[in-house]
């Protein structure tokens, strides 16, 4: 035991053999299988819900193989470069920033991108469409003589004007003005956004980790006027 | 088809170490054939020591223990520089977990402890473990001996 004890790295360097022959002498995985090794896509055969790419090769046997076989391995190492090169900078920068500001920005985003769906949906329906009083082409509009409407085109006294032609006597449906959240969506956006932004800054503070050291009520009560006091001295100019 | 037991023997034992970092073991008790599969107990016992120190004690300790291992102690076969990059940027990232490692993935990647424990998720004293895996290999051996004195 104290043999061991004393040499111990040894009795697990003895372990680590490196592999002389692959499993599958001759077999080498498919390109989309090394890929997907690379990507760390490819499971365990036997774990629950796993569907391998390629079920002739499980994660085991394709890293067995690329320890043994040095074409695989060169183009595994080969992909690893192309991913290394692939991520891009604005990637790293974006991983870089701490996770708070990241989970910020995206709940912020999803909020904006929701909002500005709603609102323009909003928008974008039809108005609805109503139905104007109108006067029906056979019959004649009353005329009262005692007081002319002075909106009234008048072909002369007492005769009423005809509806244009075109209308043929029906009556045309007009869109209704539009409820006021539909206009001026914009502002609805904002006032929903600085919501949002609100009950954000709220949750982040209800579940800060280390709560700030409150004051209790007596000693506020003591620093008011000692506050007051400062600030009336400011004012007068006592101090400088 | 024929199988060259002597490659298959360290092919099997190296699967069950891929599988103990994993945490897709079976249970010891269920290897100890397949991994003396060629006639060599001294590394199956050690191997199997893994095993139970895994279910004995933490197994995220073991794994971490077998991380470090692969991670420094297995060549590499060709020369990978991005691989120790990548891995290195997913635990930066925190985007790898110890069930996709693979001793390919790891070989060569030289890890210090501090990445190990990021990767384990927990701090723990190596020389512990390691001493907690002899003494289950010893354990081991004392009941191999006792059974073949009995025979």
């Amino acid at each position: 035991m104290n043999h061991h004890q004393s040499d111990d790295w040894s009795w697990f360097w003895d372990l680590v053999k490196p592999l002389r022959t692959p499993p599958r002498e001759g077999m080498h995985p498919s390109r989309a299988l090394l890929d997907a090794y690379v990507r760390g896509r490819l499971t365990d055969a036997w774990q629950v819900g796993a569907r391998s790419l390629d079920q002739a090769w499980t994660l085991t046997e394709v890293s067995q193989h690329t320890l043994t076989c040095t074409d695989c391995a060169r183009q595994v190492a080969l992909m690893r470069r192309l991913e290394l090169g692939r991520v891009a900078l604005w990637r790293e920068m974006w991983h870089d920033l701490p996770r708070m500001i990241r989970a910020h920005l995206g709940v912020y985003v999803c909020a904006l991108f929701v909002l500005f769906a709603v609102n323009v949906s909003l928008v974008m329906l039809p108005p609805p469409m109503v139905s104007r009083p109108c006067v029906p082409s056979g019959e004649t509009q009353p005329a009262n003589p005692q007081m002319p409407d002075g909106s009234l085109k008048l072909e002369g006294v007492n005769k009423p004007v005809k509806p244009p032609s075109s209308f043929g006597g029906a009556c045309l449906p007009v869109p209704a003005p539009r409820p006021f959240w539909q206009t001026w969506w914009i502002g609805w956006i904002f006032l929903l956004w600085t919501l949002a932004l609100g009950l954000h800054i709220v949750w982040n503070w209800a579940r800060r980790p280390s709560p700030m050291p409150r004051r209790t009520a007596t000693t506020a009560l003591v620093g008011l006027p000692r506050s007051f006091c400062k600030l009336y001295s400011y004012a007068v100019g006592t101090r400088p | 088809m024929d199988y060259d037991l002597s490659t298959l023997g360290p092919q099997i034992r190296l699967a069950y170490a891929e599988h103990l970092i994993r945490c897709t073991d079976l249970p010891p008790a269920e290897m100890e054939d397949l991994l003396s599969l060629d006639g060599n107990l001294d590394q199956a016992r050690r191997w199997l020591a893994f095993g139970y120190a895994k279910r004995r004690y933490d197994p995220d300790h073991v794994r971490g223990l077998l991380v470090y291992l692969f991670s420094n102690y297995y060549p590499p076969l060709v020369d990978d520089p991005a691989k120790g990059k990548l891995l290195r940027q997913a635990l930066r990232r925190k985007t790898v977990k110890l069930d996709q490692l693979t001793i390919e993935k790891l070989s060569g990647t030289h890890l210090d402890w501090t990445e190990v424990f990021q990767l384990v998720g927990k701090e723990f004293n190596p020389t512990r473990i390691k001493e907690r895996i002899i003494a289950i290999y010893e354990e081991l051996k004392g009941v191999d001996h006792e059974s073949s004195s009995k025979r």
